[in-house]
């Protein structure tokens, strides 16, 4: 090959790559191209327990269900770390992405330009302050702290119909986190409407066992015996059924000295306590149905070309003859049979739509159920 | 003349003793009247032996956390990594002995548990001595490092609560007296080796100038890595002891910890430039920490928002006090010297 032969292919090879490079790179902004859901990545908290396992591998198992490339990746409990993330999903050619924010307001930015390079993101589980996102899946933690006030109240009742007045005691999580707010606030404006509860107090457990449990020992042996309390998670309501045992003061329901003990989230241990009549109820969160709920308009969404008018208007009610989840057989059952979820309720939140899913109160009737994400994950 | 002169100058260095006594014993002082305050203000706080029983209880896990710091911080170091390493050592035993289903359930034997969880925190203090003492690697680097390391291998190890772990294995973090009792004597054993031992003089000596103590004799980097092993030790001696007070290995476990162990060692008087301190003066610093958790726990005066900026207060006075206290004993000895 001619000197000059060479140079030419050279500088021809060479702008080749060059372009293709460039194309590649503007390939990969923006989602993967066509109406299709096939790549997703998914941000969000991964460690504390087997909730947000059964959180996660829900999401999985639906994406496995669906034929969805599902990437998943902790948020280490940084937002920066997320906001990493996000971009990163956004920049290398993912259809959608699934996010439970770490912190509300922190990925917004990263959430909006995803958004605005066509790569929608859906939160599941803890919503961000984005107005941008098409839909936000999950319970009302206020909904659910009121909840359990309102079992405490009527397990109160059978427990000591004679008494005229009750005593409670409210053990809630970390401070400045929202959930914990809200799970707090729920349960204690319930509480305030009554004329015949008094809340002694309101304790840190700071969403842990162990805090909970010293925590709740040593108030109740420093003042006095509450006959009820209301736990925030389930962390610390097994920490506070340890501080009753410890005291010498863990008897079932319908015997003498029962303490109340209502809190939220019911899990592989607390369930069976609930059985026994130690707890008298768990209001559980349908966590399994978070992101496929959000996965099932998500390939809607994107299908129709990034159209929002999939989503079901604000204001409106969802049930199962709306929405089908379509059951798949994992960990030894046929997950998602029992649409515990419904019915939704349309709600707007952050200036997005929220779905805010039903809550499911756990008690002695239902505690063995295998809808129960805490019997399944083990 | 002299005799007058000898007599008052014997008066005054008394004083002084007196003064230097004080001033390195200070936290009791402290707690003492922080005691005092909580039985005028929150009484019911020490309502009956029990409560000072489940305060006490409650304070073994961290008050061999602050051991371990403390030893560090003696030795002119100190151990990032204390919390992430009674965490993982507790985890790791914890999969080995639970029947939860996912645990690994390959052994039974309570007793194989403690050598083990003995044996994981060991080594794992050890590789942290041999890598700051031999590799040279900065101590702060080193403990973040496996801080890191360890926090999430305990969450790849497992994110679920691990029960079903053998009764005999919870027992002694579980029975609020023995444990309690680990804790009264793990610090009475290292006052002790702190006090009248070569090894405990040499940590010192180590401490207050390492250059000083390797010309008289001391091998310096032998000397941190049983430092280093001491604190793996006593780490997973306090991931046992969480383990029993909570029944089972929460996967949270251990974290969060290390920031109250350095505010329980400085609250107590340990140097955090090294070479001085009491061991005493650090089961002080934590009693100090749980008698104002308790009480601002159990007052209803102080809401549930207002507790850690009191904490935070309660350790920024703490500080300014030994400050003061750094600067009174400073201009002591100076006068001493003229």
């Amino acid at each position: 090959m001619p000197t000059q032969d060479r140079r030419t292919f050279l500088k021809t090879a060479g702008a080749a790559s060059v372009l293709t490079g460039l194309a590649g790179c503007s390939g990969g902004l923006g989602g993967g191209g066509g109406n299709t859901l096939e790549r997703v990545g998914m941000t969000a908290y991964v460690r504390g327990g087997a909730w947000i396992t059964a959180y996660i591998e829900a999401a999985e198992f639906y994406a496995e269900d669906l034929g969805i490339e599902l990437d998943v990746r902790p948020n280490q409990q940084s937002a920066q770390k997320q906001v990493r993330d996000i971009r990163d999903f956004a920049n290398s050619g993912f259809d959608a992405i699934l996010v439970g924010v770490w912190s509300t307001g922190a990925a917004e930015s990263a959430i909006n330009q995803a958004m605005e390079q066509g790569v929608p993101v859906f939160a599941t589980n803890a919503d961000t302050s984005s107005s941008e996102i098409p839909l936000y899946v999950g319970f009302s933690n206020y909904d659910g702290g009121a909840s359990c006030a309102e079992a405490m109240l009527e397990a109160l009742e059978e427990q000591y119909p004679d008494r005229d007045t009750y005593q409670v005691l409210n053990v809630r999580g970390i401070q400045g986190n929202q959930s914990a707010n809200q799970r707090s606030q729920g349960f204690l404006d319930v509480m305030a409407e009554q004329d015949n509860v008094e809340v002694l107090q309101t304790i840190n457990g700071e969403y842990a066992r162990d805090v909970a449990q010293s925590t709740t020992q040593e108030w109740i042996n420093a003042n006095t015996t509450p006959d009820g309390i209301y736990s925030g998670n389930l962390s610390m309501g097994l920490g506070v059924v340890q501080a009753l045992r410890n005291l010498d003061m863990a008897v079932p329901k319908g015997e003498e000295g029962h303490i109340v003990l209502t809190q939220m989230d019911g899990s592989p241990e607390v369930n069976p306590l609930v059985g026994e009549g130690l707890i008298d109820a768990a209001v559980d969160q349908p966590n399994y149905f978070y992101n496929p709920i959000a996965m099932y308009y998500m390939k809607e969404y994107v299908e129709a070309g990034n159209d929002q008018s999939v989503i079901p208007e604000v204001g409106s009610e969802v049930t199962s003859d709306q929405l089908n989840i379509e059951p798949g057989q994992h960990k030894g059952v046929e997950m998602w049979s029992e649409p515990i979820w419904e019915p939704g309720i349309m709600r707007e939140q952050n200036g997005h739509p929220w779905f805010r899913t039903n809550s499911i109160v756990i008690n002695q009737d239902n505690y063995d159920q295998p809808f129960l994400w805490g019997n399944v994950w083990g | 003349m002299s005799t007058r002169n000898r007599l008052l100058g014997g008066l005054f260095d008394d004083t002084d003793d007196v003064v230097l006594t004080l001033l390195d014993n200070m936290i009791w002082p402290i707690l003492l009247i922080v005691v005092l305050g909580v039985l005028v203000f929150v009484p019911q706080t020490f309502r009956n032996l029990r409560g000072i029983q489940l305060l006490l209880w409650a304070a073994v896990p961290l008050g061999l956390l602050v051991l371990a710091e403390s030893l560090c911080l003696l030795s002119g170091n100190f151990d990032l990594s204390i919390g992430s390493i009674a965490g993982f050592s507790a985890m790791f035993t914890g999969m080995l002995l639970g029947t939860c289903p996912s645990c690994w359930g390959v052994i039974d034997s309570p007793l194989l548990g403690f050598l083990i969880i003995l044996a994981v925190g060991g080594l794992i203090g050890l590789v942290n001595g041999v890598m700051i003492a031999k590799v040279g690697l900065n101590p702060f680097l080193q403990t973040l490092a496996f801080l890191i390391i360890f926090e999430g291998a305990k969450t790849a190890l497992q994110t679920q609560p691990v029960t079903g772990l053998p009764a005999g294995y919870i027992d002694p973090g579980a029975t609020p007296n023995f444990a309690i009792g680990v804790l009264l004597v793990a610090f009475l054993v290292f006052g002790f080796v702190m006090r009248y031992t070569t090894f405990g003089q040499a940590v010192y000596a180590v401490g207050s100038d390492e250059t000083s103590a390797r010309e008289v004799g001391i091998d310096t980097e032998r000397l941190l890595i049983v430092v280093y092993t001491i604190s793996g030790l006593l780490a997973a001696i306090a991931g046992l002891m969480l383990t029993g007070f909570t029944g089972v290995v929460p996967p949270l476990i251990g974290e969060g910890l290390v920031f109250q162990a350095f505010a329980g060692a400085v609250i107590g008087g340990i140097s955090l430039f090294g070479g001085r301190g009491k061991i005493t003066g650090a089961l002080g610093g934590v009693v100090l920490i749980e008698v104002i958790q308790s009480a601002l726990d159990n007052s209803g005066a102080i809401g549930a928002t207002q507790i850690q900026m009191i904490n935070g207060i309660v350790l920024l006075v703490a500080i300014l006090l030994y400050s003061t206290q750094t600067r009174l004993r400073a201009r002591i000895l100076a006068g001493g010297a003229t």
